[in-house]
């Protein structure tokens, strides 16, 4: 405290939670920690890649097509490989037609027997779409056609 | 008068009518909205702290802006340095949009996932044009260099308005 300022003990409070919150700052990449020490260390690109899945596209129901369900922590989107085999239009979205969803790609009048892909972008900080906690990624089909693919994805738990 | 409990003066805390713990008339039944937000110690210390000042940030700039129908809009609050967020309420032209709040530095999140404008809009839930403030059980401190990014969801096929307003304050660096 400065001089010209009468000691409170409610400020000591506060700078109690700024302590807190500079902790947090430091090490905001990761809940992983060094097994020598013990404290936070962040995620390396070796453990990301580990943590990496891969699910199959194929869906073949107009309306809602659950890609990735609603799993806990947040689905973050690298790689996206698509093969549309009638023309209709499709639509990528998080969480379910009539409750909210949000909205992330729309490919209005998609040609028939036409691949799309989102390739990996080389950084594992920049996904092409986030997946919010407990929300499922969902493909909305105007046909009852079949589409075919593949998502490439990881799991975020916490701040891992 | 006589049939009314006798309060020990020395029980009441003078210095802060919203202490909830203090105060005798403030129980949990008469507001309970606000009741576990008041009396959290953090912003017990912010209402009685040295050096706090109010902010009050409208997002977005210009809270008219109209956000197109199915996108994400992201909003830099332009926070001062030791923002502590501890309410907002939103209003908007749009049913529903869905809103979450970030720190810019540590990513932390105010909420799981976005969620809908309706729940902390004042004009829904409150008397319309009242302002209505929904609490954080505990409020956010924004440790600088960090300031809240404010993210709209437009989830309508239209562009809409919506506004938020963040209620914090700022602490004055007393060190």
């Amino acid at each position: 405290m400065s001089s010209g300022i009468i000691a409170n003990p409610y400020n000591d409070l506060l700078a109690q939670r700024h302590d807190l919150a500079r902790k947090a700052v430091r090490f905001a990449l990761s809940t992983l920690c060094d097994p020598a020490t013990g404290e936070p260390q962040p995620i390396t690109r070796t453990q990301i890649r580990q943590q990496l899945r891969t699910i199959q596209i194929n869906a073949a129901t107009a309306g809602d097509n659950i890609i990735i369900p609603a799993l806990a922590g947040v689905k973050l989107i690298y790689e996206l490989v698509l093969w549309n085999s009638t023309a209709q239009t499709l639509i990528w979205q998080q969480g379910f037609t009539g409750s909210q969803p949000i909205q992330l790609f729309r490919l209005s009048g998609f040609p028939a027997l036409t691949g799309f892909s989102l390739g990996f972008n080389g950084s594992f900080e920049q996904p092409h779409w986030e997946i919010d906690n407990g929300q499922a990624l969902v493909l909305v089909l105007a046909n009852p056609t079949q589409v075919d693919g593949f998502i490439r994805y990881r799991v975020q738990n916490g701040t891992a | 008068m006589l049939t009314r409990p006798w309060i020990d003066p020395r029980d009441v805390d003078w210095t802060d009518p919203l202490n909830p713990l203090r105060n005798p008339g403030w129980q949990q039944n008469n507001n309970p909205y606000v009741w576990a937000a008041l009396k959290d110690p953090m912003l017990q210390a912010l209402r009685q702290g040295k050096g706090i000042e109010p902010r009050l940030y409208v997002c977005p700039d210009p809270n008219s802006q109209t956000i197109p129908g199915n996108s994400t809009y992201d909003y830099e609050v332009p926070a001062e340095p030791n923002c502590w967020l501890f309410a907002l309420n939103a209003s908007g032209s749009g049913t529903d949009f869905l809103l979450q709040i970030t720190d810019s530095v540590t990513g932390a999140k105010v909420f799981s996932q976005p969620t809908p404008m309706s729940l902390i809009n004042s004009n829904l839930t409150g008397t319309s044009n009242r302002g209505k403030l929904f609490f954080l059980t505990t409020p956010h401190l924004f440790e600088p260099p960090s300031y809240p990014v404010v993210r709209l969801i437009n989830t309508e096929s239209t562009a809409k308005v919506c506004a938020v307003n963040l209620f914090t304050c700022v602490e004055y660096d007393t060190a």
